[in-house]
């Protein structure tokens, strides 16, 4: 397209340009203004001298949370959480898929059918409570996460669709060969479909990383719970002295800086997200164009 | 001559016999693959559905579902509910909050398509479009609370600023006036750019030639942008509406228990909030239930009348 630039054309440009500009600056200042509060000298911190860029850098709080060797615990959870959750997620959801996208499986409407209703219909809050706590016998146990998390009907049928665009003839010629099924699908199909499992895996990360909701239903162990319960006790219901570990006393120069804790604790929590984000970025918008519009 | 045919029929039938045993076999590895997903949903999806019959009794912790010693109810607990002086609160805030939520943010991730796309330079509009994707992974929690340190009464930035211009401090997170504002920004602020990915999906796959016409002809681009950009787009913008509105009753709970304190109730207890608190914390096991199915059924008739409508409108369904 090759416009001439008039007059209007430039205004116009130039009122997209500060639009943009305004945007960049609301999403990235909240952002950059807790790492600031994170990182400053704790009086100027106190009486209200950062609002943009660090004043006198002091690393104390966020050293402070690094050292708590229960933040490493609930840092260590949420990892465990993360990890072991998207393994089995993506491994249970592409099981599930396969079949359903092989028009030679006899079953395939129904079974399609009892996944969905899962979209549309679900027990809610307390009955799934109890059937986790007290008939699965899950209570504070991690598997309760990666269980309850596992997968969802959405996750299934945008991997069904991903496998049913891949040419059927491949698969007939591996089965002339006398592959077996679970071979067509371990060393075929799977390695095939490397761009629908890194989306599975991109949004399990994340829901994994970032779920705060089941760890506090079936979770009361605090050396089980995940990072973001322990923001919430901290920042959210302001239990610093309860929620660090005993051997952490607060003296008055500590107290000066419980402010700065609070936004060192965010810092330590988003700061994998972020370091990351760069390399993911790259390929974001196709992958969840594939989960945003189905087949 | 009769022998020979038995014989053949036997033939017959005992090929059919072992082709269908083929046929079965064939079946064997499909159901063995589905073993683990199927035990997932029908123990963590089915089973919690089939507890919904404890909305109709007076059930205690501990006793299976249905037995023969379950005490039935009947529809008291729907009755205590639609007796109770906060029900019409809880529907009022369902509807307002999510009402609200939609027509704020649904026009404002168009408007940002749009704009998106009207940036000439391609790495400034991918490096915009990638930044405001990022708050979006940022978890629910953390946005929480990023607004409790922001805006804090004792020592938040938002205070000091007030303060510093010489007014007076707001508590804005014990003020039900601020609840919904704050609720909704941060909405926007986390899901612009993540929303507006299907829209500036929908943008690209419009025919660059209708524009260059339109060039020819003299018209200037935010013109364009009422008269092609936005008509192209409008069967996504209409599916997109539909699906939010199907979701009317689910969103957004997890967020709200982790912003509202008792004194922000009046705007800010929603039906999702009420269950969870009349279940987990004063153990009404079967109230809670009885507002999940509410909602549950609502829901169910909210996303079959928007795929219909969406039918309708667009000839293809969203299932």
């Amino acid at each position: 397209m090759v416009y001439k630039k008039t007059l209007g054309d430039r205004i116009f440009d130039a009122i997209i340009y500060v639009l943009v500009a305004i945007i960049l600056i609301v999403t990235l200042y909240p952002l950059f203004y807790v790492f600031s509060m994170a990182i400053s000298n704790p009086v100027a911190a106190a009486r209200g001298e950062v609002w943009l860029y660090p004043v006198g850098l002091d690393f104390t709080a966020v050293k402070k949370v690094l050292s708590d060797s229960q933040v490493l615990t609930y840092y260590g959870n949420t990892i465990w959480y993360t990890v072991v959750g998207t393994f089995c997620g993506v491994i249970t959801t592409a099981l599930c898929a396969y079949p359903l996208s092989r028009k030679e499986f006899l079953g395939r409407n129904f079974v399609t059918k009892f996944v969905m209703v899962t979209m549309f219909f679900n027990g809610g809050i307390i009955p799934t409570y109890i059937v986790v706590t007290r008939f699965l016998h899950l209570y504070n146990s991690r598997w309760a996460i990666v269980v309850v998390m596992l997968t969802t009907a959405w996750y299934v049928m945008i991997t069904k669709s991903f496998f049913e665009s891949l040419p059927d003839e491949l698969i007939e010629s591996a089965r002339m060969d006398g592959a077996s099924e679970y071979r067509i699908f371990g060393q075929l199909i799977l390695p095939l479909s490397k761009p629908i499992l890194a989306v599975l895996t991109l949004y399990m990360v994340v829901g994994h990383w970032n779920s705060y909701f089941d760890a506090m239903l079936y979770i009361t162990d605090k050396s089980k719970q995940p990072l973001a319960l322990y923001i919430r006790a901290v920042v959210i219901q302001n239990r610093l002295a309860s929620a660090m570990s005993e051997t952490v006393s607060l003296t008055a120069e500590e107290i000066l800086s419980a402010l700065q804790i609070k936004y060192a604790v965010i810092i330590v929590s988003v700061l994998p997200m972020l370091v990351i984000y760069p390399f993911i970025s790259k390929n974001l918008e196709k992958g969840l164009m594939i989960g945003a519009v189905k087949g | 001559m009769k022998k020979n045919a038995k014989t053949q029929k036997g033939k017959a039938t005992r090929m059919r016999n072992s082709k269908r045993l083929a046929k079965i076999r064939s079946q064997i590895p499909y159901w063995v693959m589905l073993l683990i997903p199927l035990a997932f949903f029908l123990l963590v999806r089915y089973w919690p559905m089939y507890g919904l019959a404890i909305a109709f009794q007076d059930y205690k912790i501990g006793d299976p579902f249905i037995s023969s010693e379950s005490r039935w109810a009947g529809f008291k607990w729907f009755q205590t509910l639609f007796r109770n002086p906060n029900f019409p609160r809880l529907v009022r805030n369902t509807l307002a909050i999510n009402i609200l939520s939609i027509l704020i943010s649904f026009p404002i991730s168009i408007a940002f398509a749009l704009l998106l796309n009207e940036i000439r330079f391609k790495k400034l509009r991918n490096l915009t479009a990638n930044i405001s994707l990022l708050p979006y992974f940022i978890s629910t929690v953390v946005i929480v609370a990023i607004i409790y340190s922001v805006f804090s009464v004792d020592d938040g930035l938002v205070n000091m600023v007030i303060q510093k211009l010489g007014g007076k401090k707001i508590n804005f997170l014990a003020e039900s006036k601020w609840f919904r504002p704050l609720y909704i920004g941060s909405g926007i602020w986390q899901n612009t750019g993540f929303n507006a990915v299907v829209f500036t999906a929908a943008i690209s796959g419009i025919d660059p030639n209708l524009y260059e016409a339109a060039a020819l002809d003299g018209s200037t681009r935010l013109k364009n942008i009422f008269h092609i950009t936005i008509p192209c787009i409008l069967p996504t913008i209409i599916i997109m509406l539909l699906l939010r509105i199907g979701n009317i009753m689910t969103v957004g709970y997890e967020k709200i228990i982790l912003m509202y304190t008792p004194s922000t109730y009046e705007v800010a207890d929603v039906l999702s909030t009420y269950a969870y608190r009349a279940g987990l914390e004063n153990q009404k096991y079967s109230l809670s239930a009885a507002i999940s199915l509410i909602n549950s059924v609502v829901n169910v008739v909210l996303l079959v009348s928007a795929n219909k409508a969406t039918k309708k409108l667009s000839g293809s369904s969203l299932w």
